[in-house]
């Protein structure tokens, strides 16, 4: 069996994971994460719901500049995302990664719609009819509105990021880019090869856009209404926002794991961060809207992975480790619980992970799988009841359990921290009964090699 | 002097192992530069290894490597997963070093 698994079912798996395009996407992802946060923080100190501390920042006239970062970041995640996804397959490509992050960049703006005031103000003035005195000059000028830069332009962001780059990639090496004489500075020529890719790249999306605009569907008028009505909206409503397609992610996650392979990087983050990036981005929307922390709409999110099923590591092993330090009867176990409890306080445990281990374990397979999951269930359903507030804030990785979910909840941090410990409990429980038959081998293990050692050095042992 | 790299998914386990080979390193009196990277950000250090390591989480990158560097002579290898759990950085640097 574990013959069978080593052979056939490894390198498939590994095949997926090291997905040129899924890990383009996922070390996007990664890199906006600084980008993500510090709108979120903002965000969260712009609208924490205590009326003495919200009189106070308007007074002094903090209000508008704490709102500002999140306009900046979170607002226009997919101008990012665009960017940092090209810029990665680039890599993958050995190609200039900042030309071809570029060329995704403009050619992501060329097909977002743009808009003048001038017909805006016009618009509004004739559907309202009003009639303005001849004598008024309507100011024009053009504006990008935020509606696609965001999380709705997020998938149009992947897709532009990748395609382009697929094709910037096939441009260079067919040698159709432009090739500056030996003796040019590397630089300049450098910034001629993503000349031609560059104009076809962008003629190329704005002709699909402009023919996808002309199919004159309702409500749609180019490829970001395309995207976002056709493919966005319906895999958010049944995807990302369902109880059910997040364990099964984390099934999935915890099933790589299982097959010694980084779970969280292969499918977590290529598939379901663009989902749940989206999901969080609308929760920080609505609750700079005003909306309070219970009401926000979309329960699961990227916070609600990182805090609750990822609390102490892939397979929730915190209160796990913490029995190893505590209890464990064998030196083994012992000596990994001390090693490990700090790091796996931060969410790192792959200590843990491969030398429980929990790796090809049929022991531990059990535990390994259920803890995260039923851990996701009973969050799930406290934020449903509401007795734990729907999370807004990205924590980044490598914040400490309590912590993580005190930034996290927002103003009701405090909730969420208690029910982190309620999950180490959780998580001993489940792992218990199954660590014990473990813990007791290895314990008999050792006793039998020291009476061996002993015997072998010519003393008899008696007890 | 070798220059060794560990490279798992974020550089944050394998940078918990290099601690623990560095001491070995020091206590043995060998001369090694030995640092922690994640996968993406190894071509910082591509020119800075001469052997490669890999965290076992993600050894499905292996034949990826190997293709990139192999023939520039860097050795590449999985560290094994046992050594890695339990952090033993006097084994690890051991077998690295017998590459």
């Amino acid at each position: 069996m574990k013959e069978y698994i080593q052979r056939k079912i490894i390198p498939k798996v590994n095949r997926i994971a090291s997905n040129k395009f899924l890990k383009a996407v996922s070390d996007g992802f990664m890199a906006i994460m600084p980008v993500i946060i510090v709108g979120a923080v903002f965000s969260l100190l712009n609208s924490l719901s205590i009326p003495a501390y919200q009189a106070f920042i308007t007074k002094i006239g903090l209000k508008p500049m704490l709102a500002l970062p999140n306009i900046v970041t979170n607002d226009m995640l997919a101008v990012y995302a665009v960017f940092f996804i090209a810029y990665n397959l680039a890599k993958y490509y050995n190609k200039d990664t900042g030309t071809a992050g570029m060329v995704a960049l403009f050619t992501f703006l060329a097909i977002t719609p743009i808009s003048n005031t001038a017909a805006i103000i016009n618009g509004f003035v004739k559907s309202n009819q009003i009639s303005l005195p001849a004598t008024v000059k309507i100011p024009a000028a053009n504006v990008l509105t935020f509606d696609y830069l965001g999380a709705k332009g997020l998938f149009v962001a992947i897709i532009v990021a990748l395609l382009s780059t697929v094709i910037y990639n096939k441009l260079i090496d067919s040698g159709l880019a432009i090739k500056m004489p030996k003796g040019v500075p590397p630089i300049i020529a450098k910034s001629f090869l993503g000349l031609v890719p560059g104009f076809v790249i962008i003629i190329l999306f704005m002709l699909i856009n402009n023919a996808v605009a002309g199919l004159s569907m309702n409500g749609i008028d180019g490829l970001h209404s395309l995207i976002y009505t056709l493919i966005q909206k319906p895999l958010e409503a049944f995807i990302g926002n369902s109880i059910f397609s997040f364990l099964f992610a984390i099934l999935l996650a915890q099933i790589l794991w299982f097959f010694g392979v980084h779970g969280v990087s292969a499918v977590i983050l290529p598939i379901f961060y663009p989902l749940w990036t989206a999901l969080t981005a609308a929760n920080i929307d609505a609750m700079n809207a005003g909306v309070p922390l219970y009401e926000l709409p979309n329960i699961i999110n990227r916070a609600f992975f990182s805090v609750y099923a990822l609390c102490g590591g892939s397979g929730a092993t915190l209160g796990l480790c913490i029995y190893m330090v505590w209890k464990a009867k064998s030196k083994q176990y012992k000596t990994l619980g001390k090693l490990s409890i700090l790091s796996n306080f931060c969410g790192i445990n792959e200590p843990i992970v491969f030398a429980t281990p929990m790796v090809l374990n049929p022991y531990m397979a059990i535990p390994w799988i259920c803890t995260p999951l039923v851990i996701s269930v009973i969050a799930y359903i406290l934020t449903v009841m509401k007795i734990l507030p729907v999370l807004t804030t990205i924590v980044p990785l490598g914040t400490p359990v309590f912590m993580s979910g005190m930034v996290a909840g927002g103003a009701e941090g405090w909730r969420v921290a208690i029910f982190q410990g309620v999950i180490i409990v959780i998580s001993a429980l489940i792992y218990l009964p199954f660590f014990n038959v473990l813990d007791k081998k290895s314990y008999l293990n050792e006793q039998d090699t020291a009476q061996v050692d002993v015997q072998s050095s010519g003393v008899t042992l008696t007890k | 002097m070798k220059k060794i790299t560990l490279v798992c998914a974020g550089g944050f386990s394998t940078s918990m192992l290099v601690v623990n080979m560095e001491e070995a390193a020091q206590n043995q009196g060998l001369e090694v530069t030995i640092r922690a990277a994640s996968e993406t950000r190894f071509t910082e250090y591509e020119n800075e290894t001469d052997i490669l390591l890999l965290g076992p989480q993600v050894g499905f990158l292996v034949d990826d490597f190997k293709a990139k560097y192999a023939a520039k002579g860097m050795k590449i290898a999985i560290i094994d997963s046992m050594d890695y759990g339990m952090m033993n950085g006097e084994k690890v640097l051991k077998d690295a070093l017998n590459m």
